[in-house]
């Protein structure tokens, strides 16, 4: 489904992964500045790589060598922001089916589509909400609903319960995890908490320093203990 | 009340007192006058004609701001410091400076104008340079509050609107445009303003002729001269004005989002 292996240099720092995924789940622990953020961002086309390659399903998204770089655009990529960004001058429906619009779909399957998501996603009743009336919880599953209804190759979650306190964190994190399952979308998922990688994840890779430091199954990983956030120091 | 409390409302009531009682002054002067001066030809001339040109002059300038504005804010380019030096440089430019600047640009004997004379296109003395002079003093207000709105915008939104398919310009209409609406209208509202009270420069690359470039600040400075009722005619009106644009300031949403 993807397979990557890229290179980025920042003053005093050095990203380097090498990363294949299959139809799973993916989660990426490591601790802030460990550069997960910033592979999730050139996965999605929106960090340029110095060196590597990135190939998603069947397309060379990126290959430094080949000058290819094919813009997020057309990535077919879903990714939900760790600050959400849900467009604050738009309603629920509105942020939900801008990716539709753009696409120049007709008004009648946009709003079939947006619908069906909305109605999937417990989201019909805030409709005409703005983002700035929603709860925390609201918003996260609005902004995994603006991704999905695209209907992306690849969805990616960067730090998607941060902003969320610990009980909403908990029963969001389970939303998200039924409906990752139920569609069957392969997904990255960015995170420094090991709560969040053992729940949501099939397999679990930890970035340290820039590169990957182990890939295992949650279970064979470091034993959960509830409630409390995993450090690597 | 202490003496530092005592030395502070004073200054406060002074300062209003200093800025108000010139224009109370004409205020209360134009009562004298009779009404049917303002119905004069070239009162409602200059009216007309400061109207039109400062729209047209607004409307060019949002036309041409809006893209340097979004540059600005966005480019990364070292070139980009230059570029806000020059586009900042007619508002410290005495106007009577940018006037003579504008006739030795494009004079009949300037050095572009020279060019355009030659093929029949003259711009000096006419309505076109009262919009033109007014477009080179108004700009930078335009672009350095439109500026300040797009550089307020997170470049997350552009990113989330990037991955849901949108092209880098339908970002820039349906993202950037409307999150930096607030500051794109206070620098329509500034720049107009600017344009209306335009003097120096007009008066120097446009000239002051009745009907076709005397706008109203000239019209002040003409009649002046011949006739004291119909400078404070024009005065008044230009104050109403000023307050038109302080009450339009004052209801421009001020709401920022927040990152939601």
């Amino acid at each position: 489904m993807l397979d990557l292996s890229i290179t980025k240099r920042f003053p005093g720092f050095r990203l380097n992964v090498q990363l294949k995924l299959g139809r799973e789940i993916l989660a990426l622990l490591g601790e802030n500045g460990s550069g997960k953020s910033t592979t999730l961002k050139a996965i999605a086309g929106l960090v340029t790589p110095d060196e590597g390659y990135i190939r998603i399903g069947n397309t060379l998204a990126f290959h430094s060598e080949l000058g290819i770089n094919i813009p997020p655009q057309k990535r077919s990529i879903g990714f939900v922001f760790q600050e959400l960004a849900l467009f604050p001058h738009l309603n629920v429906y509105e942020n939900i089916a801008f990716g539709l619009k753009v696409r120049g779909y007709s008004r009648a399957r946009i709003g079939e589509e947006v619908n069906a998501i909305m109605q999937a996603l417990g989201l019909a009743e805030l409709r005409y909400h703005m983002p700035c009336e929603l709860s925390g919880g609201q918003k996260q599953r609005v902004a995994l609903a603006r991704a999905l209804v695209t209907k992306p190759r690849l969805l990616l979650l960067d730090e998607p319960f941060s902003a969320l306190d610990l009980r909403t964190r908990q029963e969001v994190r389970e939303q998200v995890r039924d409906i990752l399952k139920t569609l069957n979308i392969p997904a990255i998922i960015v995170t420094h908490d090991y709560e969040d990688a053992a729940i949501l994840a099939d397999r679990i890779c930890v970035l340290s320093n820039g590169r990957i430091k182990s890939q295992k199954p949650p279970s064979a990983t470091m034993p959960p203990l509830p409630g409390v956030v995993y450090s690597l120091s | 009340m202490n003496a530092f409390a005592l030395i502070r409302t004073f200054t406060g009531v002074a300062v209003a007192g200093f800025i108000l009682l010139p224009v109370i002054a004409v205020l209360i002067s134009v009562s004298d006058v009779s009404p049917g001066m303002l119905l004069s030809e070239d009162v409602m001339a200059a009216v007309r004609l400061s109207l039109f040109t400062a729209t047209l002059a607004t409307l060019l300038i949002v036309i041409i701001g809006t893209p340097v504005a979004y540059l600005l804010a966005r480019s990364s380019s070292p070139l980009r410091r230059f570029l806000e030096v020059i586009i900042n440089l007619p508002m410290v430019l005495p106007p009577a400076v940018a006037g003579i600047a504008l006739l030795a640009a494009f004079g009949r004997e300037g050095i572009l104008g020279r060019y355009l004379a030659s093929a029949g296109i003259i711009l000096p003395f006419t309505t076109a340079a009262v919009v033109i002079a007014q477009t080179f003093v108004a700009l930078p207000l335009y672009v350095r509050s439109a500026r300040a709105g797009f550089a307020g915008v997170s470049r997350t939104f552009e990113g989330a609107s990037y991955t849901l398919g949108a092209s880098e310009f339908t970002t820039f209409l349906r993202v950037s445009l409307p999150l930096a609406k607030g500051a794109i209208i206070a620098g329509v509202i500034m720049s107009w303003a600017r344009a209306m009270g335009e003097f120096g420069a007009t008066i120097m690359f446009a000239g002051n002729f009745v009907g076709r470039t005397q706008t109203m600040p000239l019209a002040v400075y003409s009649a002046l001269q011949v006739n004291m009722g119909k400078a404070l005619v024009l005065a008044a009106l230009l104050i109403l004005i000023s307050f038109f644009i302080l009450f339009a300031f004052e209801i421009v949403p001020k709401r920022r989002y927040a990152d939601a």
